[in-house]
Parts: structure tokens; C-alpha cells; sequence
């Protein structure tokens, strides 16, 4: 009878930890269903940047030169989160939520020029007898930008996230373990 | 005896499997599922983990130009005042003769987050499909980025940064000049609603 009850309670246990492995893939399946449908919108943070490129020569005689052009470029910050990578692991007997994020990027949306305005028609800004390359300029400025922003950017879209899976462990009742890929 | 003693043993080791295996019966049984929305931001609340919600980021330049005459026009302008056969003289074009260039780094979003995420209308809003009747983001951290000033420039375009609402209002103003705003806020709100979607039965 005894040795009945003890097989019994083994079973019992056994079944229990495959429903728990069965519960922890359905928990994974969910969490990676809502990180696909909503995690768009938070896994990046949009930058635009209106950059107003202006150039100034001072003459003797007629009247100084000024050019002024303005344009927009847009660029997305963040990280491309594989749900693969989102796992529901045990760690010291606690279900923790494992999320791998890559390394982050900035990805060019578009750019464009909004207008131009010149002192003298049809004035072409030069240095040293060789007109400006101005959208060269432009895009010196923008890679100055990113280089002085983009890593606080990227700060920001990472926190975003991580607020993001905070709220979805504490869900479902998990720990939270967010790992530089 | 013997009968009594293996039900006690049963008693005993299914009292040890409930109290062990709580938690995995607990996700299959409703009457005690997980946690409760209320519960889920108490403790966020508690912990004061999430705070702002940053939603996009702007580098917004304000020029500020002084408009003139050309030195040319100057000149036809006094030879014309001069000549006594003088026709009616045309309206002269203004162009700029000097400018100051301001840089700000803007960044724009949600201040406290978790007010948004406990407010009911929210949140019955984002479950509904209705996103739009969500709060419009606002500027969270304004950053004096240069000053250019060149030509024959006579404002004081710096002094705006002693007006900070002022200047808020302006860049907020710059944004929905460039149709750079409306994009803001709905882009703002679909980042809002991802989380708050999260709490959506």
C-alpha cells in the first residue's frame, strides 16, 4: 500500500514538472506573440534632425553673401529584438524572463531639402575658388550629431524596452534578466 | 491501523505536492491566477522603476535673420530719389543681411508614466482600439546645442533661453511648422499604447 502511495506521489511530481515546462513555453509563446504585435513602437525611438546649413562671406564692395539651406533627415534608434532570443529560463529555483538584446543601430529613414534662400540670386557658396560640396556638409553635420546623441539615444530606446519587459515580467510573475547580445 | 496510517501518509505527501507545486497548479487554475493589473502596478509603483517614456528626439535650429535692403538697391534707390523724370519707384525685395543660429537637442515624451498606465480611461481606451484620446507627448528636456551669429545681425536671440516655457513654445512651434508634430504625437501615442496594451485582458 505503501509503496503504492509513494509511486503515486512520484507520478504526482513527475506530471507536475512537465505541466510546469508545458506552462513556461505557453508563458514564452504569449510573451513572444505580444512582444511581435506591440514591441514596433518601442523597440526604437525616432530622431529628426532639421539641420539649417548656413554660409556667410563678408564682401567690400556690393553687399555680403549669405546661404541658407534647410533640410530634414530622419533616422530610427534601437534594437531588433528576435523573439527567439526571449526565453522563460530557472535560475536558483525562480522563473526568470531572459531577453538577448542586439547591439543597437541607427537606421536612415529619409532626408530631404525644405528650401534655400541666397542674398544674391543664383549665389553658390565656394572655398578656396572651389564651390562647397554642401551636401557633404549636411551630411558631416548629421554623422557629428549622431556621434555627440546617438549613444543617448540609443540609452533611451534601451530603457524603453527594458520598461517594457519590467511590466511584462511582473506580469507573469517573473524575474527579469536583460542580456547585452 | 495499517489503513489509517496510509491515508495519513497520503495526507501528508499530497500536502507536500500542493505546497510544492503551488505555483505550477496556480497558472491553471483561475480562482488563483497570477496577478492582478492593480497588482502588477502597485508594485511597479513601489519600486519606482519606470518613470519617463522617451518617444523621439529633435535637433531644432531657430533662425532668427534681419531682413535689409541690398547695398545696390541703396544706390538706385538714392539715384532714383535724386532724378527729377523719377518713375514711381517698385517695392524692393528685403533679403537676409545677417542672422543668429540657435541649436537646441529637444527631446520629447511622457513625464510619469506610471499615472498614465494607472489611469482607467487610459487604459480602457488602448483596449478599445482608441489610441487617439491618449495624452499628447510634450518636451521633456530642451539642450542649447550652438550660437552662430553672422552679418548684420542687431536681435538678441539669446536671450529666449532665460524664458524657458517661452522657448518650449517656440520649438513646439518649429516642430508643427515643419509638420514634424503631428507624426510626433501619433508616433508617441502608439509607444504609449504598446504599454499600456500590455495590461489589456
Amino acid at each position: 500500500m505503501l509503496r503504492r502511495i509513494c509511486a503515486l506521489f512520484v507520478i504526482f511530481l513527475c506530471s507536475c514538472t512537465e505541466i510546469d515546462n508545458n506552462n513556461d513555453r505557453e508563458i514564452e509563446k504569449e510573451i513572444r506573440a505580444t512582444v511581435i504585435k506591440e514591441g514596433t513602437y518601442i523597440s526604437s525611438l525616432e530622431a529628426t534632425y532639421l539641420i539649417t546649413w548656413t554660409f556667410f562671406i563678408k564682401n567690400l564692395i556690393q553687399s555680403d553673401d549669405i546661404y541658407i539651406q534647410k533640410d530634414k533627415a530622419s533616422f530610427k534608434y534601437g534594437f531588433k529584438i528576435d523573439e527567439n532570443t526571449i526565453k522563460i529560463i530557472r535560475k536558483n529555483g525562480r522563473k526568470v524572463l531572459q531577453v538577448i538584446l542586439p547591439q543597437g543601430e541607427r537606421v536612415a529613414i529619409d532626408r530631404n531639402t525644405l528650401s534655400t534662400e541666397t542674398t544674391h540670386t543664383g549665389y553658390r557658396p565656394q572655398k578656396d575658388g572651389c564651390y562647397i560640396d554642401i551636401d557633404q556638409e549636411i551630411n558631416d553635420e548629421l554623422d557629428k550629431i549622431d556621434k555627440d546623441y546617438g549613444k543617448e539615444h540609443l540609452k533611451f530606446a534601451k530603457e524603453n524596452i527594458k520598461n517594457f519587459f519590467r511590466v511584462l515580467a511582473k506580469k507573469y510573475d517573473l524575474e527579469l534578466e536583460i542580456i547585452d547580445g | 491501523m495499517k489503513k489509517s496510517l496510509g491515508i495519513l501518509i497520503c495526507c501528508i505527501l499530497g500536502g507536500v505536492a500542493v505546497f510544492f507545486s503551488y505555483d505550477k497548479l496556480s497558472q491553471h487554475l483561475p480562482f488563483i491566477q497570477g496577478k492582478s493589473t492593480t497588482l502588477v502596478l502597485a508594485e511597479l509603483q513601489e519600486t519606482h522603476e519606470i518613470d519617463k517614456l522617451y518617444t523621439g528626439f529633435y535637433m531644432i535650429p531657430l533662425l532668427d535673420i534681419n531682413k535689409g535692403k541690398l547695398k545696390r538697391q541703396i544706390v538706385q534707390d538714392t539715384l532714383q530719389a535724386i532724378n527729377p523724370f523719377k518713375e514711381t519707384p517698385q517695392q524692393p525685395e528685403l533679403v537676409t543681411l545677417g542672422y543668429c543660429l540657435r541649436k537646441y537637442a529637444v527631446s520629447i515624451g511622457y513625464e510619469d508614466v506610471m499615472e498614465i498606465l494607472s489611469t482607467d480611461t487610459y487604459r480602457n481606451a488602448v483596449c478599445s482600439g482608441k489610441i487617439e484620446s491618449l495624452p499628447s507627448p510634450h518636451i521633456l528636456d530642451v539642450n542649447p546645442v550652438s550660437t552662430k551669429i553672422e552679418g548684420k545681425y542687431t536681435g538678441s536671440c539669446q536671450v529666449l533661453d532665460s524664458y524657458s516655457e517661452e522657448r518650449k513654445k517656440i520649438l513646439m512651434q518649429e516642430l508643427q511648422k515643419n509638420n514634424i508634430a503631428e507624426n510626433v504625437s501619433k508616433k508617441s501615442k502608439k509607444s504609449l499604447a504598446s504599454f499600456i496594451s500590455l495590461f489589456c485582458k
